[in-house]
């Protein structure tokens, strides 16, 4: 959902799969997703933002950093490439210059054999994060997990190879278990910081958000309707958002 | 809590500059000779901060319409000096900027390489504005103009993040006591916050000890400059803030808008964090 004031055009995050073409999951029962926010000062950020999640989703790779170098230097050829096809003006062209900067929070999720449940890995650069809930208990939130934790200048993968040497060393990988029934949340920050902020006062904003898409995503009492209140109260942060939310059922379920 | 406004097309904000062009600005800055002429520097960084502006309201190949902005000349008259068919305007949007400059030239910037070097790299530097200088300093004119201009503009725009305005001097006023023009001016207000006035004194004498935003009077070293630190806003905690993170200076709160006998970086410096957009995401 773009931030308010932004047509939908404008919003400069991107998340994968866009379920409505691409499996969520895979034959081998395993799930495979991305989200990325752009970085709103810099030029063609949602562009970088959706070439990173589509490269990373048709990967088939398990996060590592060493993947993500090579994801990064196909989506930054093509993010050149398409620059180099514009004829720009001069204001665009400094920024260009200086490329394009998202976040990335990249999933797989596998099944363990005969056991019920199975492992997850992700892999995150910057403030979009993963938050893990058994039983409508929050057990994991990864990166971030304090809401003050969430500030303007989180660190950014860049579209050009030379200024992400320091970045490298700023991946964040986890690695851990899911039993059936486990609800994962994927988010970029602005929901992301209200999330943890909520469970910090002791609410349940995973129970919140489900109530939300069990009425719909443009319904009344829905998604979109939700998230525009939270802004107009001032308590999401009028930002792009994005919210990919994961309900395990377990290796012997359609889902 | 003030000066927190979202900048957006919704709400915009509104930048305006007030420009000494009398003969004293014709001299040297610091008083060296063979140094660029005082309205020169002022000229030359005006339209690198409008060019800022023009890159930061961009996004992707179009700009938006995030800010207003005015360039006011004053020595005995006091007139818009935006040229071409930006004439006589007292505002205008920032796409209207960008689309009419005088000309543009070329020049060699150097840009960071991403790798901790430095490259040169040929850029367009489009002018606005052309150094002028002659006659008196109608200070106390121009920050009546201003006030009415921003008077309309805080009506059109009550929810906005509150206009800056930006004082290029090189001296007194020769029309009178600035300071009760410049208290009628920072009265003006959006729910937001006041107006911010902030005054940027070129240096004329290189001997003279420069004064950064200083929280106090103490070390101002003389009634002009008293006169400046009064007509003159504290700093915004965006501004406080763009000084620590664009150029690593630590100002404390309660810091004053003047920056008084001030050389070519400090100008550059103090337009920068006069400027700074800290309010778009």
């Amino acid at each position: 959902m773009p931030k308010r004031g932004n047509s939908v055009d404008e919003n400069e995050d991107a998340f994968a799969p866009r379920w409505k073409n691409r499996p969520f999951v895979r034959r081998d029962k395993s799930l495979c997703c991305a989200i990325s926010d752009g970085a709103t000062q810099a030029a063609f950020s949602g562009l970088w933002a959706r070439l990173l999640v589509n490269h990373v989703y048709h990967s088939r790779f398990h996060p590592s950093i060493g993947r993500l170098a090579g994801i990064t230097d196909l989506a930054s050829q093509e993010w050149l490439n398409n620059m180099a096809g514009r004829d720009l003006p001069w204001f665009a062209e400094e920024k260009v210059r200086n490329g394009a900067f998202a976040t990335l929070l990249w999933l797989r999720v596998t099944v363990n054999g005969n056991e019920p449940g199975g492992n997850w890995k992700a892999l995150v650069i910057g403030d979009s994060n993963l938050f893990q809930v058994r039983k409508e208990t929050l057990v994991g939130a990864f990166p971030i997990q304090e809401s003050t934790g969430f500030h303007n200048n989180p660190i950014l993968l860049s579209s050009k190879r030379i200024k992400n040497h320091q970045v490298w060393e700023q991946v964040r990988i986890k690695v851990s278990t899911w039993m059936p029934g486990d609800d994962f949340f994927l988010t970029t920050d602005a929901l992301a910081a209200w999330c943890m902020k909520s469970w910090e006062k002791g609410e349940k904003p995973n129970i919140q958000i489900q109530q939300w898409f069990t009425n719909g995503i443009k319904e009344d009492g829905g998604v979109i309707e939700n998230i525009r209140l939270l802004r107009d109260r001032g308590e999401l942060k009028n930002d792009d958002t994005t919210l990919i939310w994961i309900h395990l059922l377990g290796k012997d379920s359609q889902s | 809590m003030t000066y927190q406004a979202e900048i957006s097309r919704t709400n915009p904000t509104c930048f305006l500059f007030l420009v000494d062009q009398s003969s004293s600005m014709h001299d040297p800055i610091m008083g060296v000779p063979g140094n660029l002429r005082k309205t020169e520097v002022v000229a030359d960084n005006l339209n690198r901060i409008l060019q800022v502006l023009v890159v930061t309201a961009s996004k992707d190949a179009g700009i938006r319409r995030y800010y207003q902005v005015g360039v006011i000349g004053y020595n005995n008259d006091v007139n818009p000096i935006l040229q071409g068919s930006l004439v006589d305007k007292e505002l205008v949007w920032i796409d209207d900027l960008y689309q009419n400059p005088i000309r543009i030239e070329e020049r060699m910037k150097k840009e960071s390489d991403g790798a901790g070097g430095v490259i040169e790299v040929k850029t367009k530097f489009p002018i606005w504005i052309d150094p002028v200088a002659s006659g008196q300093t109608h200070m106390c004119e121009a920050l009546t103009r201003a006030k009415n201009i921003l008077e309309l503009w805080v009506k059109e725009y009550p929810f906005s993040y509150p206009p800056t305005v930006i004082n290029l001097t090189d001296g007194e006023a020769n029309d009178g006591d600035p300071r009760p023009a410049a208290e009628a001016l920072k009265a003006l207000a959006t729910q937001d916050g006041n107006v911010t006035l902030l005054t940027l004194h070129v240096s004329s004498n290189q001997m003279m000890k420069q004064t950064f935003f200083p929280n106090t009077t103490e070390g101002l070293p003389d009634d002009p400059s008293r006169i400046m630190y009064e007509m003159s806003s504290l700093l915004t905690e965006n501004m406080i803030r763009t000084a620590q993170e664009m150029h690593n200076l630590t100002l404390p709160v309660g810091s004053n808008g003047i920056v008084y006998n001030a050389p070519i970086e400090s100008i550059m410096y103090a337009l920068d964090i006069g400027t700074r957009p800290a309010n778009m995401r």
